[in-house]
């Protein structure tokens, strides 16, 4: 846990590059555009409405049932943190989209501040902070940052290991 | 400390921290913390730095696995026992 993870920061004022990479459901301005005959299974958590403990067991519950085969406690930890990073480096509000499927799932964390994640070593000396980051890369298959009019998503995957 | 620990709760846990004067040992109870982030993590390595703190066990495994995953379960102090967190 030495090196920050490289994070790949979009330009998404097009809202063209937030769709699924696992199938080819769309998002309209955070809202999940649903498939011709599909009945989305999406969890949406806003910070208007509960706390990010709430979103945290939402996420650990809903990966647990969509897509057992990733680790339901990693993605509980990932969302804790990226909630946390947007409590408190953003504006304090935060929005959390997972959607699933067995073989993965997408988390989207939005906040509304435009300013992407600063790279910093993680501070294991003196606890300043740092860490969140590196464990959210270290503990999904992808992360990307898409930065908009008005804030931004991070946007975090797992793929289950194929056997 | 008791139930799940997150940024949302990190005043709390600091001012309880402070309650207790530097000139005395700390000693953390978190058998019973179900769920711990890296707010957590940095509230430990602060405290470290701080004072004499010793944590007291057994650390359930999600902490555990957390502290291993960013190589800092050997900077503390963990004992098995109240006795044993007490001892000089």
């Amino acid at each position: 846990m030495t090196q920050f993870p490289d994070v790949t920061v979009y330009d998404a004022t097009r809202g063209i590059m937030m769709s699924c990479p696992l199938c080819d459901r769309a998002t309209v301005r955070g809202t999940w555009r649903p498939t011709a005959g599909d009945h989305p299974a999406l969890l949406t958590v806003d910070a208007e409405d509960c706390g990010i403990g709430g979103a945290r067991r939402a996420a650990r519950a809903y990966a647990a049932v969509r897509c057992p085969a990733v680790d339901a406690a990693d993605v509980a930890l990932v969302v804790s943190e990226l909630c946390a990073n947007s409590f408190r480096h953003a504006t304090g509000w935060w929005r959390l989209r997972l959607h699933g499927h067995p073989d993965g799932l997408v988390a989207d964390i939005d906040d509304a501040s435009e300013q992407p994640p600063v790279p910093r070593l993680p501070d294991t000396q003196d606890g300043t902070g740092g860490m969140g980051m590196l464990l959210a890369a270290t503990l999904t298959t992808t992360l990307d940052v898409y930065v908009y009019s008005g804030g931004k998503t991070v946007r975090v995957t797992w793929k289950a290991p194929r056997d | 400390m008791v139930g799940e620990m997150d940024v949302e709760y990190e005043p709390d846990i600091e001012l309880a921290v402070e309650a207790v004067p530097l000139t005395l040992r700390l000693v953390l109870d978190v058998t019973r913390l179900e769920f711990a982030d890296s707010t957590m993590l940095n509230i430990l390595i602060r405290t470290h730095r701080r004072r004499d703190l010793r944590i007291l066990g057994p650390i359930p495994a999600q902490l555990r696995t957390l502290l291993q995953l960013t190589g800092i379960l050997g900077h503390f102090q963990v004992c098995g026992s109240l006795e044993e967190a007490c001892a000089p």
